[in-house]
């Protein structure tokens, strides 16, 4: 069982970033596939409906892999959620949305990332705008393989009409 | 030491009701400053510098990303300026969260259980001083109630129809506008965490612990 770590790092940084954009950063992609088991943040002002996944793409066409809903997340301290399984494989990126006029703790220096002004989550493929020069404070660590459980008699028990 | 049911991290996930559970240092507890912590107070009504930039260019027009990139830069840096010129006040932040996972049948004296099982395994870790994300990645995992994935966004539609006081009916005449064919087990089973989940939000106080010792 290998450690999987993605995004930049949860730290306190000199800058900030308001919501409510959706951005994926470039920093630190996936080092593995398998589950993302804890997700942690450093917020500047408290903010409301935190989202984070996982993407995949090329250039500035990113799709979304999986997600969790963290909620609301205090600010002034890095914030650690365990207890998750987002679904990540080598070479994703890290990427998050939250409330408006709430700020993420953020470095004008770094590998920059994307920005789009949809909500990604869950909703295919999107095309980003690409911006320079930024770090953000997220972060993600997991194991491979998947921790998980699927029992098989509920999949053979419930049929998804092809939605699995 | 306590714990608490955080409901805005309450959700559906996987087919189970998933729960957030936050926990908070008390003044006599270890580490307690690296959670207790000075934030900016934002007066009410205002939200300091907007920016009215949009998304960014296409990176290939150099010149429009490099005009865009310079407001942007002017922009962070103002906003940095007014967070600075606000006011402090002492916050006590959790020093830890969980999410758990549970079947729809779970009763309240197991909910209890888990939230005081999970204050005593992180509680007893922090007082160790390692490092929580790490602890519980190399942690051995049980097996947690997950009975099927459904398409992204399937149970968010269906907890936020009922939290919008939709009726199961019109959840899935929600669904079947959005052209996500879903059949009626599974449906019902979604409902059905969803409204569990809503109900745990409801009566978050009835499941707060206190320090295990």
């Amino acid at each position: 069982m290998a450690v999987i770590d993605i995004g930049p790092g949860a730290i306190n940084r000199t800058s900030n970033q308001a919501g409510p954009q959706a951005f994926i950063l470039k920093d630190n992609p996936a080092d593995g596939d398998g589950s993302l088991n804890s997700m942690e943040f450093w917020f500047v002002s408290s903010t409301t409906d935190l989202k984070c996944g996982t993407f995949y793409g090329v250039t500035t066409t990113w799709t979304n892999r999986d997600y969790e809903l963290i909620g609301a997340v205090t600010s002034g301290s890095k914030q650690t959620f365990t207890g998750l399984a987002c679904e990540v494989e080598s070479d994703d990126l890290l990427g998050a949305k939250w409330a408006s006029y709430t700020d993420m703790e953020k470095s004008t220096t770094g590998g920059g990332g994307y920005w789009s002004n949809s909500d990604p989550f869950g909703a295919g493929a999107i095309t980003y705008g690409s911006i320079d020069n930024i770090a953000m404070s997220i972060y993600a660590t997991g194991t491979t393989p998947a921790a998980s459980v699927t029992p098989s008699n509920m999949l053979n028990k419930f049929s998804f009409h092809g939605l699995m | 030491m306590k714990a608490e049911i955080e409901t805005t991290g309450c959700s559906v996930r996987r087919g189970a009701v998933q729960l957030r559970i936050s926990l908070y240092l008390d003044p006599s507890d270890p580490r307690y400053d690296e959670h207790h912590v000075q934030v900016p107070v934002i007066p009410e009504g205002e939200n300091g510098p907007e920016w009215t930039g949009g998304e960014p260019p296409d990176e290939n027009d150099k010149g429009a990303c490099e005009k865009w990139h310079k407001e942007y830069r002017a922009y962070i840096a103002e906003q940095t300026e007014w967070y600075d010129s606000l006011p402090k006040v002492w916050q006590n932040n959790p020093f830890h969260n969980h999410f758990v996972q549970v079947s729809p049948d779970i009763t309240d004296g197991e909910i209890k259980k888990i939230v005081s099982d999970t204050l005593a395994e992180f509680g007893g870790e922090w007082e160790k001083g390692n490092d929580l994300a790490q602890y519980w990645n190399h942690k051995p995992k049980k097996k947690v109630y997950a009975p099927f994935k459904v398409v992204k966004g399937v149970e968010d539609i269906v907890l936020d129809g009922l939290q919008k006081g939709k009726t199961p009916q019109e959840i899935s005449y929600l669904l079947t506008n959005k052209a996500i064919e879903i059949n009626q087990p599974i449906a019902d089973h979604l409902t059905r965490c969803a409204i569990k989940g809503l109900d745990i939000a409801a009566r978050k106080a009835n499941f707060e612990a206190s320090k295990w010792l």
